[in-house]
């Protein structure tokens, strides 16, 4: 813990670096049993934020507090303070106070873009699964819509494979395309931060490298914070570390990330 | 190695059942198979297990039930046949009922009864496919307790007598039908008002357990688009949940043509073709029940049989069309757990 905490950087020691999320004090409960205790995080505008630790240490559910997804599952009560910046500075996510607003959660989900563990396609079309969101949720008019799938696609590298089965059922492609169209989803609806919760875990090697790939050259643009539990992906993609055990924050790297032996010592100790 | 499916391939190549242990030695008799002398190989045959059987009592219990079941709808097909083909005087199939003038026409009834589960399917099924997308869909924690509350009572309506509801009607239901559109204040309307009550719970419970799983499966990832629950509901589950609509409505159907007591108490019973919402009606079942009581052979026992056999005709074919209809269903919404289904904390 010594040694994790001395490569912590100081936010306020260190201005010229705009945070993109910072949350303080984090609790989560379910039914009564705490799931997160007092968890502080913070990612930087751009670049990609790398959350690991062992099953049940709580990093899903940190990824979830972000975009209120949480209070989807009975009995979430959540504490503590998370801001993050959608386009207007920081920005609180929970009303801190009675009767205090916050953006409403439709809008706060669709520019918190999320990928999940397994490829979760729309049980549409390829193109409907960009389409309908795009529609349905951003508001996009229809004439606009077709040229925006297109850039997705081809934000991910998925439209020269995809461009003559955009009518086929999203199902029908492989795991790791579905998980690139799921990525290219996320983009179409113009997030601010992007979370990405083990989105390799569920693909082969080539797969799962062609989406690392893809999301180091996203970090560029995007404050990313990815949720791996191999120890491999997070010393190759991470820009920060954050090791959660038990609930609780354990170690964070700002820089000199620790090797995949190291970390993998410390999610021995966690 | 030869590929499993090939016409010269012994049995003991197919493809394992999902049951088989993976781990399980091969047995010998495959693992020479595998060099190239399978062909000299008896089939493998796993012997029949006594400890498989269902034993005698259970066996008896299913044929006695089923006998009853095959008996039943015989004796109503055999004893109908002579009404329905004119072979046992006139034919029941004209407007007119006068027993003391030796009419037994059955259509008044016949089309009481669709008119009756007409208007009840008119106004449970809109009614119930509403209300189970408020049970799924309704995110507010604030009516989180009305919503369980809600499903409570639907699951409770199910349990309530049907004579509970006839009689509760007669007392609370007519005479505000009377005095508001005058008459009895029995008829069409109040009777298809209290069967649309009695058909909701079923209804209900058969598009909730339809479409849940199918709306689960979009759940949260669905809702991490951006997407309401009830905007993941009309866009993606409700589109591809025809057959579990259609069921509902069957089922309603089925319940409502099949009801007796609501008819009998509260839809006046002249036997006389629907006229209006607020005119006296009869129903195939109540006609029964009425004329059972009170005409014992004749022409007018060859129509009640004729009448029974029609409606035991088309609840049976509710029903075969339900369990067609739920089947697909059922393999439907397993397809779309498992490909949809994201785990959960």
């Amino acid at each position: 813990m010594n040694h994790a905490t001395n490569h912590v950087m100081n936010q306020a020691t260190n201005p010229a670096r705009r945070q993109s999320i910072c949350v303080e004090h984090l609790e989560v409960a379910f039914g009564g049993r705490r799931v997160l205790e007092n968890v502080d995080f913070d990612a930087r505008a751009t670049g990609l934020s790398v959350i690991v630790g062992r099953s049940g240490s709580g990093k899903t559910t940190l990824l979830r507090a972000l975009n209120r997804l949480n209070e989807t599952l009975p009995g979430c009560r959540t504490r503590g303070r998370v801001r993050l910046d959608l386009g207007r500075g920081l920005e609180d996510v929970y009303p801190q106070s009675l009767g205090a607003r916050v953006r409403p959660l439709s809008e706060l989900r669709r520019l918190v873009g999320m990928v999940f563990q397994t490829p979760s396609v729309l049980p549409v079309s390829v193109a409907q699964n960009i389409a309908v969101p795009l529609k349905v949720v951003r508001g996009v008019p229809g004439s606009e819509i077709g040229d925006r799938v297109r850039q997705a696609l081809e934000a991910v590298g998925l439209w020269q494979e995809t461009a003559d089965r955009l009518r086929l059922p999203a199902a029908s492609l492989s795991g790791g395309q579905q998980q690139r169209l799921c990525l290219a989803r996320a983009l179409a609806l113009e997030p601010a931060v992007l979370l990405l919760d083990e989105p390799t875990a569920s693909l082969d090697v080539h797969s799962a490298r062609a989406i690392e790939d893809l999301l180091t050259g996203l970090a560029e643009r995007y404050p990313l914070v990815v949720v791996s539990h191999n120890p491999r992906q997070a010393a190759k993609l991470a820009q920060s570390l954050a090791v959660m055990a038990k609930g609780r924050m354990q170690a964070r790297f700002e820089r000199d990330i620790p090797d995949a032996g190291e970390i993998g010592r410390l999610l021995g100790e966690a | 190695m030869p590929s499993s499916g090939s016409p010269d391939i012994p049995d003991a190549f197919a493809a394992p059942s999902p049951l088989q242990d993976a781990q399980a030695p091969v047995p010998e008799a495959v693992q020479e198979s595998a060099q190239g002398v399978a062909q000299d190989l008896p089939v493998l045959e796993a012997p029949a297990d006594p400890g498989d059987g269902a034993g005698w009592g259970a066996r008896l219990a299913a044929a006695l039930a089923a006998g009853g079941a095959v008996l039943l709808c015989l004796m109503v097909a055999l004893a109908a046949l002579p009404a329905l083909f004119g072979s046992g005087g006139e034919s029941p199939f004209h407007w007119n009922w006068h027993p003391y003038e030796g009419q037994f026409g059955i259509l008044p009834m016949c089309a009481g009864t669709l008119a009756l589960t007409a208007f009840a399917l008119a106004l449970g099924w809109p009614l119930a496919l509403g209300l189970a997308c408020w049970l799924l869909c309704e995110e507010a924690k604030f009516l989180a307790p009305l919503v369980r509350f809600t499903a409570g009572l639907v699951r409770f309506m199910t349990t309530i007598p049907t004579v509970v509801y006839g009689f509760a009607a007669v007392f609370l239901l007519t005479p505000l039908m009377r005095g508001c559109f005058g008459g009895t204040g029995l008829g069409l309307a109040t009777a298809g008002l209290v069967l649309t009550l009695l058909i909701l719970p079923s209804m209900l419970l058969t598009l909730e357990a339809g479409l849940k799983p199918r709306l689960e499966a979009l759940c949260p990832w669905g809702q991490a688009l951006g997407f309401s629950r009830l905007q993941l509901l009309r866009r993606f589950v409700l589109p591809e949940a025809g057959r579990t609509l259609v069921a509902a409505a069957v089922l309603g159907f089925g319940r409502a043509a099949g009801d007796t007591l609501l008819p009998l108490m509260l839809a006046g019973n002249a036997p006389q073709a629907p006229e209006g919402f607020f005119a006296s009606l009869r129903t195939l079942s109540a006609h029964m029940a009425m004329a059972t009581a009170n005409e014992v052979g004749g022409g007018a026992y060859n129509s009640l049989f004729a009448a029974g056999c029609l409606l035991l005709g088309a609840t049976a074919l509710a029903s075969l069309a339900l369990r067609r209809l739920m089947a697909g269903d059922t393999c439907a919404s397993g397809k779309a757990r498992a490909v949809q289904e994201t785990p959960r904390p």
